[in-house]
């Protein structure tokens, strides 16, 4: 039996001990919850391809989850989700299992969650594919970078979690994990040669979230920490090269092994929600020492640390209606914020990514919603070059996209 | 031109979603079994957010919701949640979809909502000002 066999038997098998009582007056939760969603979009680019075949637009922009969940006990819930997508290059087709977990919560200080978890990266990660759950169709990408989605979102192990009043202090939420990542061969975009496996060592971190006494406002860290091996088979073309240099020696197979070890990554954040008002602002740190197995001359280790900010406004003006907006910038190295490396940068735009975006979001009712939005880009930071041979400094993105959501 | 008569009579029945015509005062009740006079309305808003399940005595608490039809739902939600109802609504998707929980079960009656409070000894839930709790025991937000 897969996994996918195993978590519907787990929540199948079980849930029928937490039967609804038949005195309820009909106001019980059936014993199986079942929710899902749907949505479908296009998008758009004035130059450069971003996601997918932007420059000519494209409407593989499809997202679709179900899931199934259950209170086995007062204290034990469990369920699982599968997800699939068709999101331009990004493609998790047939769906595959998105989390599936065991939660048993001892007291409100203490619970456990077993299985494959949603991963904590602060304010948005785990809820980074729940469109009905957000104003903005793309969150934004320099902090929760699409990219990255299928090696981020989840992990398979422990956490631990809680809730904590503080009394005059206001309250607090934590979350501790250690697990490992499961990365599909297709998460990663890899140029000159292929992705094999890959095998991340482990993947721990905490965060913690304080609600001070100010009605709406939540301050928060995250730290996560992982180790990944990647293992790569160099094109023909490339080994060829590597040969004929006299790199590698006339028996060289075009095997590679490039280490992370590791990849650290911290970040605070802030939301603050008034009225109809929503402001969030979060600040990353991305730490990354990479090694591999091939000539220095051809891949030399580097230590890399990326910057990521946002800042974001949103105001609902009617039960219908919301707009809102965000700044956003990802720089590749802290160190070189301009480009001036030009082995690295071959244009000094190459070296960071910064996203003005406006947002229009439009409840036909409860379940059911449409959106647009617009994005102007300065920098190709986030691009594929595989795909921008010669990206433009300035660019605009616009997308729309319907979901349905039950 | 099918199409988009289609897109707007869906957008007309969407926004015109009915709701019963009354006042929005509430009153929280719980089990008649329940020893507590009064609760703590941070308290109040955590357990029907179910950000905490116990009663101080170690009772799973079972929060009840009224349906989206009573006005006494809104003023609940925005006084006690201090959240509107799209903030919500965000808020139980995102624990839906990450799979770490349900929202409380909703009563489409005051009736129903009054038969469950007495079934459970941990259930609270609120009744407009003018409803009869029967049994159930009515305790004040503080």
């Amino acid at each position: 039996m897969g996994t996918l066999g195993r978590a519907l038997a787990v929540v199948l098998v079980l849930s029928p001990i937490a039967s609804a009582d038949p005195d309820d007056g009909g106001a019980a939760l059936p014993p199986v919850q079942i929710h899902g969603f749907a949505s479908e979009g296009g998008f758009v680019s004035t130059d450069n391809d971003y996601i997918g075949a932007s420059s000519r637009g494209t409407l593989e922009f499809f997202e679709a989850a179900i899931n199934f969940q259950s209170d086995v006990t007062d204290k034990l819930h469990v369920g699982f989700q599968l997800y699939g997508r068709d999101v331009g290059v990004y493609q998790d087709l047939p769906p595959r299992l998105d989390w599936a977990y065991l939660d048993y919560r001892f007291r409100d200080w203490l619970g456990l969650r077993a299985g494959i978890i949603k991963m904590p990266y602060g304010l948005y990660n785990e809820y980074a594919d729940i469109d009905a759950s957000r104003l903005e169709i793309l969150l934004p990408q320099a902090v929760y970078p699409l990219a990255d989605r299928s090696a981020l979102l989840a992990q398979t192990g422990f956490a631990l979690y809680g809730h904590r009043p503080l009394g005059c202090a206001g309250e607090l939420d934590y979350q501790a994990w250690l697990g490992t990542l499961d990365i599909p061969a297709n998460a990663l975009e890899v140029s000159g040669a292929t992705l094999d496996s890959s095998d991340a060592k482990y993947v721990t971190g905490a965060q913690l979230f304080w609600h001070p006494p100010v009605d709406g406002l939540k301050i928060g860290v995250t730290y996560l920490r992982t180790s990944i091996d990647f293992q790569l088979m160099l094109d023909a073309a490339n080994v060829q090269a590597l040969i004929m240099a006299g790199l590698e020696p006339p028996t060289y197979d075009g095997s590679v092994t490039i280490s992370q070890r590791p990849d650290s990554v911290y970040i605070g954040s802030a939301e603050y929600t008034r009225g109809d008002w929503l402001f969030a602002a979060e600040y990353a740190r991305w730490e990354t020492h990479q090694e591999s197995n091939l000539p220095p001359a051809v891949l030399p280790p580097f230590d890399r640390d990326s910057e990521r900010f946002y800042a974001m406004a949103q105001r609902r003006l009617t039960p219908w209606l919301a707009v809102g907006g965000y700044y956003a910038a990802y720089t590749i190295d802290v160190d070189d914020r301009e480009g001036r490396n030009r082995t690295m940068f071959p244009r000094p735009y190459d070296a960071y990514q910064r996203d003005g975006a406006a947002s229009v979001r439009f409840d036909v009712n409860d379940h059911w919603l449409w959106k647009v939005e617009a994005h102007l880009f300065d920098g190709a930071a986030d691009l594929d070059p595989t795909r921008n041979a010669s990206p433009t400094q300035w660019w605009g993105l616009f997308l729309f996209k319907t979901t349905v959501v039950f | 031109m099918r199409a988009g008569a289609v897109l707007v009579l869906a957008v007309m029945v969407g926004l015109a979603a009915p709701t019963r015509a009354g006042n929005d005062g509430y009153k929280v009740i719980v089990n008649p079994k329940n020893p507590i006079t009064a609760i703590d309305r941070d308290f109040l808003r955590n357990a029907f957010l179910k950000k905490v399940s116990e009663w101080s005595d170690g009772l799973t608490i079972r929060p009840i919701d009224l349906s989206a039809q009573f006005p006494a739902r809104a003023r609940f939600t925005r006084e006690v949640l201090r959240k509107s109802a799209n903030q919500l609504r965000s808020y139980w998707n995102q624990q839906i979809f990450s799979g770490k929980g349900v929202p409380p079960p909703e009563a489409g009656s005051t009736a129903d909502l009054v038969t469950y409070v007495l079934d459970h000894p941990g259930a609270v839930g609120y009744l407009p000002s003018d409803a009869d709790p029967g049994r159930a025991k009515v305790v004040e937000v503080q």
